[in-house]
């Protein structure tokens, strides 16, 4: 077998694992890879970016907008510690993620070296798992099964680290034909009694409340959500990151402490709270918990709650448990009457156009939804001063929506808007930050331009809400047309409106700024 | 409360990092924790004694349960699992305590591993009260410096 070196085996193993697009930035100890890889273009496309956070965001986005994993590719040293951010951010939204460090050649690991960094220590807390690779013929091995942990389960970020001397020498490519991993059990085995038991508790609940979290967005859910809500005229309520899961028209908002009006009704209502791959202790408060009659239903068992006798805990994948619940609920009747579901309604429109008449941001989401209606992927950051104003946008399918729930990262949109236009080129994609947040990543307005995307990027600038900040944005119109970007200024007063209308369908890379 | 925490896990490194890392992630002490090769090499078994509120104990091994590299993880309680720990110690006695030093071991079954003109090294297994105990009644006898492994532990049978 003609022997290759490890930097082809790379592409090789990543290539025939099915992965076509990476996100990197080259680097000392990754050179051979960024040496053979012309002859792997073809094969595989590399973004190039101009950071390595804006990297991990943008495989990020990648990944949320199609439910592939995305793909890092960076040096050792302050590239890899770039990535923290956005591998962070990964690890708190369950993004499954694939990151290939470059690493000092294993003679020197430890000894302070040229740009070496712990990376497997670095990222230990923050990867779902971490390895270091110490043979070239090890690498695929490593690979796909660093992808499969990523890819399976509750998904997360995995990181393999690769030393200089493994990506020069030369092997044989050998794939290994299944990954073999036995203590890794992706499918927790469910027993049968904690289903029935399900059932039953069900049947015995007058006001069931379903809460449905990230943990819940695959596309074989969200057909047997809807069929399963309209059976049985249950309302549903959705995280941040599952905004979308459940059609606008049929859900009731979004839980949290800043989540819509009905959502609080409704869990003031409720006498048994199902919550399916959601970590619902986190997303609200204790008070609103307690004494209430809970479902807990999670892949991940540290999400489980088994010290309340109160709270029945399901250890399974939601698409298996969903799947249960549509074929085998028989006949059952809430107490919920159509005549309050559809006031709860109504009230929380009341309350909505309220907010948004007085909050100008919450104002332009929800133009920007009225403008661009469906099929648009829209990206955005954690704010500051408002917390979670993407509510107002009505998105109509989780792939739709790339926030950054957990982490809250500052930054995190517009890169991540890159990575969905990747994923999705026919889609339009919408990123939309304050100013402060825009900061974080706008030299990636470069890549966008270098790769001839069309993307429109909201900046929403204002004048820091803390007079000890004395921030003051740059002007970002001239900005982005420094980068060469197109680039619109309009103040928010009456003809904001058109002035999207106007804007918004333009081809290109075009930066709208709106002065608030 | 305390809690006597045995892992079974790939006999790898980096394991023992990321494991005594969820403890370190939650501001948790490890009193004693002790790690070795089991009759099949690729694994290693470790066991860590904590205290900490159960809840919280129970979000840990819900963690470990999850980590890759662990096979089993099992929290055994003190009154249904054996406990053993070992201890060295080296006393330099004076010319009159040179006997009862030897009593001493006698009555606590410990062995005499070294001898020099001047010091004994004596070995003892047992529960951590009892290796306590004998720590004490040396200390006046020219204990000069003592070493133990920590605790290791193996659940009894079941009663049927």
């Amino acid at each position: 077998m003609k022997k290759l070196l490890g930097a082809e085996i790379f592409f090789e193993s990543l290539y025939d694992l099915g992965i076509r697009t990476i996100f990197g930035l080259p680097g000392g100890y990754v050179l051979k890879i960024y040496d053979v890889m012309p002859s792997y273009a073809k094969k595989i496309n590399h973004i190039l970016t101009r950071h390595e956070q804006a990297a991990t965001h943008m495989a990020d986005g990648f990944s949320r907008a199609s439910g592939l994993p995305g793909i890092i590719l960076c040096t050792s040293g302050p590239a890899a510690t770039n990535t923290v951010t956005g591998i962070s951010t990964a690890y708190m939204d369950s993004v499954p993620m694939l990151i290939l460090t470059g690493q000092v050649p294993t003679p020197f690991l430890g000894s302070d070296a040229f740009q070496e960094a712990d990376h497997i220590g670095i990222t230990r807390s923050t990867t779902k798992h971490n390895t270091l690779v110490r043979k070239t013929k090890d690498l695929p091995k490593a690979i796909s099964e660093a992808l499969h942990i990523a890819n399976t389960g509750r998904k997360g970020p995995v990181l393999v680290d690769m030393p200089k001397d493994v990506l020069i020498s030369e092997s044989e490519y050998v794939m290994p034909k299944k990954v073999s991993l036995p203590n890794y059990n992706e499918n927790p085995k469910t027993p049968k009694k904690s289903l029935s038991d399900f059932k039953n508790k069900l049947l015995q609940s007058k006001k069931p409340l379903l809460v449905f979290g990230r943990g819940s967005c695959y596309k074989e859910n969200k057909k047997n959500i809807s069929l399963f809500l309209k059976k049985y005229n249950i309302p549903s309520l959705t995280s941040l990151l599952s905004l979308g899961l459940v059609d606008s028209k049929d859900s009731f908002g979004m839980v949290g402490p800043h989540g819509s009006y009905s959502s609080s009704k409704l869990l003031e209502e409720t006498d048994h709270l199902i919550s399916v791959g959601c970590d619902i202790r986190k997303i609200l408060r204790k008070k609103d918990l307690l004494k209430k009659n809970m479902t807990i239903v999670d892949i991940d068992k540290t999400v489980l709650d088994s010290t309340d006798k109160n709270n029945l805990s399901i250890n399974i994948s939601s698409i298996n448990f969903i799947d249960f619940m549509l074929k085998n609920i028989g006949p059952y009747n809430t107490e919920w009457t159509h005549s309050f579901l559809k006031g709860l309604k109504n009230e929380n429109v009341k309350k909505e156009n309220k907010e948004i008449s007085k909050n100008k941001k919450a104002f332009i989401f929800r133009k920007l939804s009225d403008i661009l209606g469906d099929d648009v992927i829209l990206c955005s950051d954690f704010s500051y001063d408002d917390v979670n104003l993407q509510q107002f946008y009505k998105f109509n399918d989780y792939k739709n929506s790339v926030l950054s729930g957990g982490n809250g990262t500052p930054g995190y949109g517009f890169p991540a808007a890159i990575g969905a236009k990747f994923s999705r080129p026919k889609n339009k994609v919408v990123s939309i930050s304050s100013g402060n947040n825009f900061q974080f990543n706008m030299q990636e307005m470069i890549v966008a331009l270098e790769q001839k995307l069309d993307l429109t990027v909201i900046v929403i600038n204002e004048k820091s809400s803390n007079k000890n900040l004395k921030y003051k944005g740059p002007d970002f119109k001239l900005l982005a047309e420094s980068f060469g970007a197109k680039a619109y200024q309009f103040s928010f007063d009456s003809k904001i409106e058109s002035n999207l209308k106007k804007t918004l369908n333009l081809k290109g890379l075009i930066l709208i700024e709106v002065i608030m | 409360m305390r809690h006597i925490i045995s892992i079974l896990v790939d006999n790898e490194p980096g394991v023992l990092a990321r494991v005594s890392g969820l403890f370190t992630a939650r501001g948790f002490n490890i009193e004693s924790l002790c790690v070795a090769e089991t009759e099949n090499p690729s694994y290693s078994r470790l066991t860590l004694v904590t205290s900490g509120e159960d809840w919280i104990i129970d979000q840990i091994i819900k963690r470990f349960e999850n980590m890759i590299n662990v096979i089993k993880v099992v929290d055994l309680s003190e009154s249904e699992s054996i406990q053993r720990e070992l201890l060295i110690a080296r006393v330099i006695p004076t010319k009159t305590s040179r006997s009862e030093v030897l009593r001493v071991a006698d009555i606590f079954r410990s062995n005499v591993i070294d001898v020099g003109p001047k010091s004994y090294a004596l070995e003892l297994t047992g529960t951590k009260d009892k290796l306590e105990a004998f720590v004490e009644i040396l200390r006046p006898l020219g204990l000069k410096e003592v070493t133990r492994t920590g605790l290791v532990s193996i659940a009894r049978e079941k009663k049927k």
